[in-house]
């Protein structure tokens, strides 16, 4: 009679897939040949509350004889809980101090196969950052909050990981002071060597940052530094100071871009007729606390931009009244009790496909008109 | 449609639509690999009454298009007459697994590996050998080693 146990452990390790992080849990204490069937999917994906049980999860890799870490390939610590405080300060650490060196150290060396790290990394030193570059040669997916006080070397120690996915919170507010060491010519040029990035997204990014990164002035013609042939999403959150001669040679650079969030930024409309003529391909736009650019920029923008799914411009000054096609019922009347006083925040593919309809059917009426003419002649 | 004649185990002959039959990968294979043939295509790992559920399964999703999708493999979720074909004893349900296994029916295989993962969902580690009936193999120290190397894992 064939019992669960005589499945060969291909099978079961099918079955156990299927089942939840907590049942996968009681899975591993059946027996033998269960354990040896959950362990991989038991480790594979860990996701830390915070640094405290982070730290307590690598100890357990380092003691343990089952060499668990081998079985990593996803870490996350730490929901991204950034409480402003009455004093205006930030505290990010939720009853928990930050990873040491020796236990980010020891995550690297116990974690070969590691794909995708999440972390915060305050106080983490270059030589923590050469063992990640170092021992876990498959790392993909990096994540660092909290980069305040680094080295202006750290990038340099990852270059030689195959990144796709880079996202760096260097984490200035309002008031704060700069950190030093991303606006150095170093890290800026360092960011520039990870020629397979998909995906860079820098929050709470310095304006001596932004200039570096995204230009340089040589010869009195402004070049950009930077590009990435395989960028398709790039993410600016909380660019106060970026204008229009920064962005703009950067994104004629990029013409693979298809997701683009530049949140707060002051640039005008000419860096979104920039996107019309250098990035038509755009899908995703957000344009959020972007109080200098106009609705007429937005509306030549979404003619301009035939793949645009969505645009986003949250607290941009833009207004219902902006675009009053999307308030005519189907008569073309406006509705004159709606309030088209109110911001507008999104548009969707529906409201795009309308204003890109509508200007389509403008153009092929007066074709049209023409045609009337000729029928009525004829 | 042409026919093609399956051998079972305990030899017992099945005579099906080669388009049913198909789903299988490896009958699939063999029928390319052979070309024309009358011959009965032996299936020494399979017996009548397994493969006579395999066919049966087979022949409900003749038509249904190959997915490859993995995301839509993952799910527990079963079609209800999926649901009502696994309404079996244990011991048929593991001898179709290993027959889906063998025969290379995936889509058949991740349906009876479904079945058992919703029978293990939400029980304690003793509920789970009560229902399979398995011995716990491991040393109390050895169990509770596991317990708290994989506490983090526990009610989340």
């Amino acid at each position: 009679m064939v019992n669960i146990t005589q499945i060969p452990a291909e099978i079961l390790s099918l079955i156990v897939q299927h089942v939840c992080q907590e049942d996968l849990y009681n899975c591993a204490l059946v027996n033998r040949l269960f354990f040896q069937a959950t362990t991989p999917l038991l480790w594979r994906d860990l996701q830390m509350p915070n640094d405290g049980v982070l730290v307590k999860v690598i100890t357990t890799m380092v003691e343990s004889r089952y060499a668990l870490g081998q079985h990593v390939r996803y870490v996350s610590s730490g929901t991204i809980a950034v409480n402003e405080n009455e004093e205006g300060t930030v505290d990010t650490n939720i009853g928990h101090r930050p990873i040491t060196n020796i236990k980010f150290q020891q995550l690297a060396r116990q974690c070969p196969h590691l794909q995708s790290l999440r972390l915060g990394g305050s106080k983490l030193s270059h030589r923590s950052f050469t063992f990640l570059g170092r021992r876990c040669s498959q790392l993909t997916k990096l994540e660092l909050n909290d980069l305040r006080s680094l080295s202006s070397d750290v990038l340099s120690a990852l270059t030689a990981l195959p990144l796709e996915d880079l996202d760096l919170d260097v984490h200035i507010l309002a008031g704060d002071a700069s950190p030093q060491w991303i606006t150095t010519q170093q890290a800026v040029m360092d960011l520039t060597r990870f020629p397979r990035l998909n995906r860079l997204a820098i929050h709470g990014t310095p304006a001596l940052f932004l200039h570096r990164f995204l230009t340089t002035n040589s010869n009195n013609r402004i070049r950009t530094t930077v590009s990435f042939p395989l960028l398709s999403m790039f993410v600016l959150i909380n660019c106060s100071q970026l204008k229009d001669d920064a962005i703009i040679p950067f994104l004629c650079s990029q013409p693979g871009l298809k997701r683009l969030i530049l949140n707060g930024g002051e640039f005008t409309d000419m860096t979104l007729d920039a996107i019309i003529a250098c990035v038509p391909g755009i899908s995703h736009l957000s344009l959020d606390h972007t109080r200098t650019i106009t609705s007429q920029g937005v509306r030549r923008l979404i003619k301009g931009c035939p793949s645009l799914m969505v645009v986003r411009f949250y607290n941009s000054g833009i207004k219902r009244i902006d675009f009053p096609e999307l308030l005519a019922d189907n008569d073309g009347d406006v509705d004159r009790n709606v309030m088209t006083d109110m911001e507008l925040s999104f548009l969707g593919k529906d409201e795009i496909n309308l204003i890109q309809h509508r200007t389509h059917q403008e153009d092929q009426g007066s074709k049209n008109g023409n045609n009337n003419n000729d029928d009525k002649k004829q | 449609m042409s026919n093609v004649r399956l051998l079972s185990s305990d030899n017992e002959e099945f005579v099906v639509q080669k388009e049913v039959a198909e789903r299988s990968v490896l009958i699939k294979n063999m029928l390319e690999d052979v070309g024309e043939t009358d011959s009965a295509i032996p299936l020494p790992n399979v017996t009548a009454k397994v493969l006579k559920k395999v066919i049966e399964w087979c022949d409900h999703h003749s038509s249904d298009p190959v997915t490859t999708d993995e995301t839509e493999r993952r799910t527990t979720d079963i079609d209800e007459w999926d649901q009502k074909f696994m309404e079996v004893d244990q011991e048929t349900l593991f001898d179709i697994i290993l027959a889906a296994n063998y025969l290379d029916i995936k889509p058949l295989l991740d349906v009876g590996c479904k079945t058992v993962a919703n029978m293990i969902k939400g029980k304690t580690a003793e509920e789970i050998r009560k229902i399979f009936n398995i011995v716990n193999d491991f040393t109390p120290e050895e169990e509770a080693q596991i317990r708290k190397e994989n506490e983090w894992a526990e009610d989340r």
